[in-house]
């Protein structure tokens, strides 16, 4: 069987095994966030129909796509989201394998459509990716995009990076592993829910070996957080974590007041889990970020008491003070004015007219306009907040 | 079953009937009236594939390099007038029992065969994947023609030269997903010249499927797949009625083997539109053309038996073949609107695909055949090709081996 291989220069691997590799889509031109997409969708008017209505199916549709008036024709389009899942204005999935054998955008096979039926300020989760990155956790690119379908505006979308074997090989250098996308079904916060691996790939879905989805890795994690001593536990949970860089994922979350991650106020929810290929060990990845900065008065140790793995990991006093430091960390190199505000009058001004003419928001335009000034007040004042609490 | 192949002496090819307990070919046993016969089969397959690889060194969703493909075991008896066929397959994954039909002879223009069994339709089909003249079915048999299903059957030759089956079944397929509901099938054959014989062949059958119950959303349409095993067509939703209609033609002629079928399908999809509209019929037709010649001058039967078999100092038996078939899928409503590959489309994007099949078997024994097949595939739209932008060709090189209970 011929097959190519593709060689890579020492130098890039070696760049990538120190995760030093650049963001390679959030350089593509579909994720440059300086600019107003347009994703034209062209598809069955009776298909389109059926998809807004029975928004809650995963029913896919074929559909002629372009972006930026780049065509790919024949990919699968359905409706996608949790509690975001809305017939009018549809999330959407978009899968260019679908139908057409390795088809690929820009190296992707699958597009988020993000509907931003939860964030009224359109800002939350573009703001939040980039303190994730410049606390060096790796997490998707992000950009605006109108989208019409059958060339009716259907609204300002986020267009995000899916997570799959091209992320994860660009960002994590390895991609052979199971990478599984949590699913929020329950309050749930890292309990040992037995052996049978069916109870933890409900919510733990296999992104990748779907076929054969393999959880003893993950059983062992979860229930080794449960059952370890606090004496020892950092070191117990090093078999399967960076803990180091756990703590700042964590950080992160708290750092920019997130209501609905890692430690969500019902549970955990929205992350991806990676397990690298032929070993033991997790990494994170943030996903669906558009219920952060709900303020700018927020706990820097909101709910960490309440996970298991969490409030082990901080009773001991050193990994406790590690967390605050890059809670401080994050705080002076992101989590500020000088670094946000930027950003969020450039995305401001990318897309403002485009959401205000966007009437399948279920938002007002003045929602729309208080919510982007509360969210200056926010990044205005959450450096402060979080000095006041870790002088 | 290569041990007990190997055991039987060469002495005992020729079964002696009426004399008790006589060992046969293979493993039979006989006794006045009474006639027991092991049967039985075992295939392995190796295949290489080539130039599906895409620019980016992804190769599409192929069959395995190796597979264990058919491990087939049967009983046949006969007492008088009834007759009984037990086959199971060991390996297979969906279902072990593949035959098992009991036989009434009434009188030769007049069998009753009831049980489960194939469906009378496609000759392709209807013969033994130990004794088909390529390693893989064509893309009509293996994709249009139904499966095996409970039912009766009448059968016979109630004139010279002219045989029928025709049955009522509970379906058009017992484990696939795509099965109809009562199915009534036929098929006729006219032999008009010596070694020539026309065939006509049908089934008709209702699929029910509900669009707006979302706990079955299991689509029901044709599933069309290449030797290669690279899917060629999405299996769509469909309800109505469902009907095949076929021809074809073989001609035998000493070493030579000559044979054309045609097959079509159509589907109802009532009910089946994105919005539980009715949409055009989902229409697939495919045709096979292929010649055979057994360059060591065996007469061309359904059986192929070394004229000298290696155990006897000869060079066994060999035949060449060649085959080209073809498949579409389109529905048969007016070409407008968004053209989709969706399962649920209005308009269906056609596609189809046609594949050159250059075979070689050499049957050293009886019992042992070895095939190699080099198949070259193309299809006829570009974009949903393995390599998207490139119809063609792709080849695969299939090679078998096969031990059999003759």
């Amino acid at each position: 069987m011929r097959r190519t291989r593709s060689f890579m220069s020492p130098a890039l691997l070696f760049a990538l095994t120190l995760g030093l590799a650049p963001a390679a889509r959030a350089a593509d031109p579909i994720f440059n966030i300086g600019v107003l997409h347009e994703f034209r969708i062209v598809m069955d008017p009776k298909d389109w129909s059926s998809l807004t209505r029975d928004f809650l199916s995963n029913q896919y549709y074929a559909a002629n796509i372009s972006v930026d008036g780049e065509v790919l024709q024949q990919v699968g389009i359905r409706s996608r989201g949790k509690g975001s899942r809305s017939g009018t204005k549809p999330g959407l999935l978009v899968d260019t394998n679908k139908y057409v054998t390795n088809q690929e955008f820009h190296g992707l096979k699958k597009l988020v459509l993000d509907n931003v039926t939860q964030d009224n300020t359109f800002l939350h989760e573009p703001l939040a990716y980039p303190v994730f990155e410049a606390m060096g956790i790796a997490s998707p690119a992000l950009s605006y995009t109108r989208v019409t379908v059958n060339d009716e505006y259907w609204g300002v979308y986020w267009l995000i990076e899916n997570i799959d074997k091209n992320f994860l090989s660009a960002r994590l250098g390895d991609k052979e592993g199971n990478l599984f996308k949590y699913e929020y079904i329950e309050d749930y916060r890292f309990q040992d829910k037995g052996s049978d691996p069916r109870a933890y790939l409900a919510i733990f879905q296999p992104e990748t070996h779907e076929d054969k989805p393999d959880a003893t890795a993950l059983i062992q994690f979860i229930q080794a957080a449960n059952n370890a001593p606090e004496t020892g536990f950092a070191a117990a949970m090093g078999q399967y974590l960076d803990v180091d860089k756990f703590l700042t994922y964590i950080a992160v979350e708290n750092a920019i007041a997130g209501q609905d991650g890692f430690l969500g106020l019902q549970g955990m929810n929205n992350f991806y889990l990676y397990q690298f290929t032929g070993q033991t060990k997790f990494v994170f990845i943030p996903w669906d970020q558009d219920t952060s900065f709900v303020s700018a008065s927020w706990p820097v140790l909101q709910r960490v008491d309440t996970n298991v793995l969490v409030r082990k990991l901080l009773a001991d006093p050193a990994k406790k003070q590690f967390y605050l430091d890059q809670i401080k960390a994050a705080a002076a190199r992101a989590v500020n004015s000088a670094f946000l505000m930027p950003k969020l009058e450039a995305n401001y001004s990318v897309m403002r007219n485009a959401v205000l003419s966007d009437t399948k928001k279920p938002f007002t335009n003045d929602q729309f306009e208080t919510g982007v000034q509360g969210m200056r007040g926010v990044v205005g004042a959450r450096q402060a907040d979080i000095q006041s609490q870790i002088p | 079953m290569a041990g007990l192949l190997v055991a039987l002496p060469a002495a005992a090819q020729q079964p002696e009937q009426g004399k008790g307990w006589v060992f046969g070919p293979g493993a039979r046993v006989a006794r006045p009236g009474l006639q027991f016969r092991l049967t039985g089969y075992v295939q392995e397959d190796l295949r290489s594939f080539h130039d599906y690889e895409s620019p980016n060194g992804e190769l599409p969703a192929l069959s395995t390099d190796t597979e264990l493909r058919r491990l087939r075991s049967g009983l046949e008896v006969e007492w008088g007038r009834l007759s009984l066929d037990f086959n199971y397959d060991f390996h297979d994954s969906v279902e072990h029992l593949k035959d098992l039909t009991l036989e009434i002879k009434i009188v030769k223009g007049l069998h009753i065969v009831g049980g489960d069994m194939k469906l009378p339709v496609s000759p392709e089909w209807l013969t033994s994947a130990a004794k088909i003249d390529f390693i893989e079915r064509s893309l009509l048999a293996s994709a249009l023609a139904p499966g095996r299903d409970w039912g009766v059957e009448l059968t016979g030759e109630p004139f010279k030269h002219f045989n029928y089956q025709v049955g009522v079944f509970a379906g058009d397929d017992r484990t696939g997903q795509a099965r109809a509901d009562t199915t009534v099938a036929g098929r006729l054959e006219y032999s008009f010249l010596k070694g020539l014989a026309l065939g006509v062949n049908g089934s008709q059958g209702q699929v029910h499927a509900d669009a707006q119950d979302v706990s079955n959303s299991l689509a029901h349409g044709a599933s069309v797949h290449a030797p290669s095993g690279f899917r060629i067509y999405e299996r769509h939703f469909v309800s109505g009625t469902r009907r095949r209609l076929g021809t074809d033609l073989q001609y035998r002629y000493k070493s030579l083997g000559l044979g054309g079928e045609y097959l079509q399908m159509t589907s109802e999809r009532n009910g089946q539109g994105s919005v539980f509209d009715d949409l055009p019929r989902e229409v697939a037709r495919g045709w096979s053309a292929s010649a055979t010649w057994l360059v060591t001058g065996e007469r061309k039967t359904r059986t192929i038996k070394a004229n000298h078999p290696i155990n006897h100092g000869g060079i066994g038996a060999v035949e060449l073949g060649v085959r080209y078939d073809a498949l579409k899928v389109d529905d048969d409503g007016p070409d407008s609107g968004f053209e989709g590959a969706g399962n649920r489309a209005r308009n269906i994007r056609p596609v189809g695909g046609q594949t050159w099949t250059a075979g070689l078997s050499w049957w050293p024994i009886v019992f042992l055949r070895f095939s190699g097949n080099a198949i070259w595939e193309r299809y006829d739209d570009p974009l949903l090709a393995p390599v998207p932008g490139q119809k063609g060709g792709y080849t695969t090189l299939l090679a078998r081996l096969q031990f059999v209970i003759p």
